[in-house]
C-alpha cells in the first residue's frame, strides 16, 4: 500500500513540476474553442442549407404561379377571340355569360398577382371595364341590330393585344429570356 | 368651395392630355373616351343637352371603380354652377378635353404629326 502511495505522490509531484495541470487547462480551452468553432460552422452550414431549400421552394412556387398566370392570360385571350367571333355571328344571347366569365377571370388574375405594375393593372382594368359595359349594354338591349359588333371587336382587339404584351413581358421577366 | 376636387381632376386631365401623358381609348358605348389607371377608369362622354333650347352638348366625366361600375359622375354645368367662373369656362375646357381625348384615341393626332414630319413640315417656317 505504501509503495502505491509513494508512486502516486511521485506522479503528482512530477505533474506539478512539469505544470501538466496548466497545460491540460490550456489544451481544454483550445479544444473548447475548436469545438465551438466546429459547432458554429455546423449551424452556419445548416442555416445555408435551410436558406437554399427555402429559395428553391420559393422559386418553384413562383414558377407555378407564373404558369397559372400564363394559363389564365392565355384562356382570357382565347375567350376574347371567342367573344369577337360571337359578335361577328350576332349570337347576342350567348354573350352576357361570356363577358361575365371573362371579367371574373381577369379579376382573379389581378387579385392573385398583387405585385403587377400599375401599367399592367391599367390594362386589366381597361378590359374589365369594357366587358362590364358590354355586358350591361347587350343584356339591356331591346334591339340587337342597333349594337355595333365592329366597334366592340376593335375595342376588344386592343385589350387582347395588350394582354398578349403583358404575358410576354411577364414570361420574359421571370425567365430572363 | 364646392366641387373643388372635380375641378382639379378636370384640370389635371386637361394638362396631362395636352402633353400626351394619357392614353385615351374609345369606350364601348356612345360618344365617349376613357383612360385606364391602376384599378380605376376615367371616362369623358359627350351627351346631347337635356335642355331642348340648347344646341351644344353636355360633357360628363365618369369615375369607374375596379369592378367596372360608374361610381360618380359630373358635367360641365355642375362645375360652372359650383363657382364664380360661369358655365362657359368649364364647357369650353371639357369640350377641348373631349376633342383631345378623341384625337388621341383615334390616332389622328399621331398620324397628323407623322405626316407633317414625313413631308418635312417640321423644317419649314409656318405661313
Amino acid at each position: 500500500m505504501s509503495g502505491g502511495q509513494d508512486a502516486w505522490s511521485a506522479f503528482l509531484h512530477w505533474m506539478e513540476v512539469q505544470r501538466i495541470g496548466d497545460l491540460s487547462g490550456v489544451a481544454g480551452i483550445l479544444i473548447s474553442v475548436v469545438g465551438f468553432a466546429v459547432t458554429l460552422w455546423g449551424v452556419f452550414k445548416s442555416k445555408r442549407a435551410a436558406q437554399a431549400a427555402e429559395e428553391a421552394a420559393r422559386s418553384t412556387r413562383d414558377r407555378m404561379r407564373l404558369l397559372d398566370t400564363a394559363v389564365d392570360f392565355s384562356t382570357a385571350i382565347a375567350t376574347l377571340e371567342e367573344i369577337k367571333r360571337l359578335h361577328r355571328t350576332g349570337q347576342w344571347s350567348l354573350l352576357p355569360d361570356r363577358y361575365a366569365e371573362l371579367r371574373k377571370r381577369l379579376v382573379i388574375v389581378r387579385s392573385t398577382n398583387p405585385n403587377l405594375p400599375d401599367a399592367h393593372r391599367a390594362v386589366l382594368q381597361s378590359a374589365i371595364t369594357n366587358l362590364s359595359e358590354l355586358e350591361t349594354l347587350v343584356e339591356h338591349s331591346s334591339k340587337p341590330t342597333a349594337l355595333k359588333p365592329a366597334k366592340f371587336n376593335a375595342i376588344l382587339s386592343r385589350d387582347a393585344d395588350d394582354l398578349v404584351a403583358i404575358l410576354a413581358e411577364l414570361i420574359s421577366a421571370k425567365t430572363g429570356g | 368651395m364646392a366641387m373643388d376636387k372635380q375641378k382639379l381632376l378636370v384640370n389635371l386631365l386637361f394638362r396631362k392630355t395636352t402633353v400626351g401623358q394619357l392614353e385615351w381609348r374609345e369606350a364601348v358605348k356612345g360618344e365617349a373616351f376613357q383612360v385606364s389607371l391602376a384599378d380605376k377608369v376615367l371616362r369623358i362622354r359627350q351627351v346631347p343637352s337635356q335642355d331642348p333650347e340648347e344646341d351644344a352638348p353636355d360633357y360628363w366625366i365618369e369615375l369607374i371603380n375596379s369592378d367596372g361600375k360608374v361610381v360618380d359622375e359630373f358635367n360641365d354645368g355642375m362645375l360652372g354652377q359650383a363657382g364664380d367662373e360661369g358655365t362657359g369656362v368649364w364647357w369650353r375646357k371639357m369640350r377641348e378635353l373631349y376633342d383631345m381625348a378623341r384625337r388621341t384615341a383615334l390616332g389622328s393626332e399621331k398620324i397628323l404629326n407623322e405626316i407633317i414630319s414625313e413631308l418635312g413640315g417640321n423644317d419649314e417656317v409656318p405661313f
